[in-house]
């Protein structure tokens, strides 16, 4: 979620990005956000389709300075500043990189609850990808 | 009765002081504007549409099936490509369902509305998606860019109505020359400044086609529109014992989502009854009289009203603005 996705990805699981779908475990229950073949914790690979609630918090977090930021985002980090990234805790269990939207760095804590937004994510080869990033509750 | 179920409203985060225009260009243009919201650099009406969805589907006392999306909006960010596809994407598991796009007036999202309500009218039990999103964007240069803001409001439509009921719809059409239009292939908008008062007259003929129905008392007319047209638009609508309201001052020109959105706010404050006319004027009119159902105050309860959208947001400086609508990007220059 933070990085270059090539369009036929993007394209491959897009309503699993734009709707937090997660992939739960069918041997252990186990939820795995983005999707995996392989549950890391039993070594099942069978999956149900799970929504998430899109609610967590701030688990950790980075702040990219300095045109620090992949060539997808030059423009963005030119024109808005520090691209701010951050590993959300899910309500539901899973961690997750993520972009972080409407909240400047200062205003970053560890523990702060977080929702999930649709937001553009850059715009290259010619199209635009909207994608999910996470903004502070109330915002 | 056909009608509104449940509606949910989004502003962007960021607004723009008139007065940041005072202190760069020596005026600001739109005047009674004190502010406006307009979307961040990763904000556009696709966005700000799925957010006002959400915010609709969210207050809903039990989840519905859609069968239908009608998304009103001047400024897609593809002509060809559905960026209505990228609502029921991100909103629903199931992807059958008819989406439309309506586009090319300010009417458009009020025509997104009525086509939601229709196509609910045309089938026993069924339920649609009108959402209405714009962020219209004009040359930094341009004194008519002053106004140009950004705002999204969704509604679920469906067979009981229960936060308002659907009435009756009238719309005119007018040839206008001039004001406000887009060629194709342009990213801004146009005005030539004529001053025809093309959309006082759009009102005019939107008032007489009216007359010739039983409206009953409205007591609340949702325009959103400017303080220019504001001020004749009940007499021009023959209805100048109508509450109007001053949406526009604080958020700008949001295309078609300014009268849709004003609806959200009527809704916000109606009482059980009260009559609401929601018109959507620029090339013409198209107007939806509704009245506001017995589920409104419970249903209106959870989820943020409009006047606490407005209260919030955070004010920034005029290049802050620039460069958040890529106005100072060599990429994108003037692409909003």
């Amino acid at each position: 979620m933070t990085s270059y996705v090539s369009l036929p990805m993007y394209g491959a699981n897009i309503d699993e990005r734009m709707q937090l779908i997660a992939g739960k475990c069918k041997s252990c229950g186990q939820l795995a956000y983005p999707q995996r073949p392989v549950c890391t914790k039993c070594g099942g690979d069978q999956f149900d389709d799970t929504p998430l609630s899109g609610n967590g918090t701030l688990y950790t977090y980075s702040v990219v300075a300095g045109n620090g930021a992949p060539s997808e985002f030059d423009d963005e980090q030119t024109m808005t500043g520090d691209v701010l990234c951050g590993v959300v805790e899910l309500k539901e269990g899973p961690c997750v990189m993520v972009r972080l939207a409407d909240v400047d760095p200062e205003q970053l804590h560890i523990g702060m609850k977080l929702r999930a937004v649709i937001r553009r994510l850059y715009d290259q080869e010619g199209f635009l990808r909207y994608g999910t990033k996470f903004e502070p509750v109330g915002s | 009765m056909v009608g509104i179920e449940s509606y949910g409203a989004a502003l962007p985060t960021l607004r723009l002081p008139a007065t940041a225009y005072v202190e760069a260009w020596g005026a600001c243009a739109a005047r009674g504007m004190k502010q406006k919201a307009f979307c961040a650099y990763d904000e556009d009406p696709v966005t700000l549409g799925i957010e006002a969805a959400r915010q609709a589907l969210g207050r809903l006392p039990a989840s519905v099936e859609i069968g239908a999306l009608f998304f009103g909006v001047t400024t897609p960010p593809f002509e060809e490509k559905p960026s209505a596809a990228t609502l029921p994407t991100a909103l629903f598991e199931n992807s059958a369902m008819r989406v439309t796009e309506i586009t090319g007036s300010p009417q458009a999202g009020v025509q997104a509305l009525v086509s939601a309500v229709e196509y609910c009218m045309a089938g026993k039990g069924r339920y649609a998606l009108g959402v209405a999103a714009d962020a219209p964007s004009g040359p930094v240069d341009a004194s008519y860019e002053h106004a140009l803001g950004a705002a999204a409001v969704a509604f679920v439509v469906g067979p009981d109505g229960s936060v308002a009921s659907f009435e009756n719809s009238f719309s005119v059409t007018r040839e206008t020359f001039g004001s406000r239009f887009r060629r194709h292939g342009d990213d801004t908008l146009s005005d030539l400044e004529l001053r025809t008062r093309d959309n006082l007259a759009s009102a005019q003929a939107l008032g007489a086609e009216m007359a010739a129905s039983k409206l009953g008392k409205v007591k609340r007319l949702a325009l959103g529109a400017d303080a220019g047209l504001m001020r004749g638009v009940g007499k021009a609508l023959r209805l100048p014992e109508a509450e109007t309201d001053a949406l526009w001052s604080m958020i700008g020109d949001a295309g078609s989502a300014s009268a849709p959105f004003a609806l959200a706010a009527a809704l916000d404050v109606a009482r059980a009854g009260e009559m609401i006319l929601c018109a959507g004027i620029g090339s013409g009119a198209t107007a939806a009289l509704l009245a506001a159902g017995k589920e409104l105050s419970k249903r209106r309860r959870k989820g943020a009203k409009v006047a606490n959208l407005i209260a919030g947001g955070k004010m920034v400086d005029y290049v802050t603005y620039l460069k958040h609508r890529r106005m100072l990007s060599s990429r994108f220059g003037g692409n909003g």
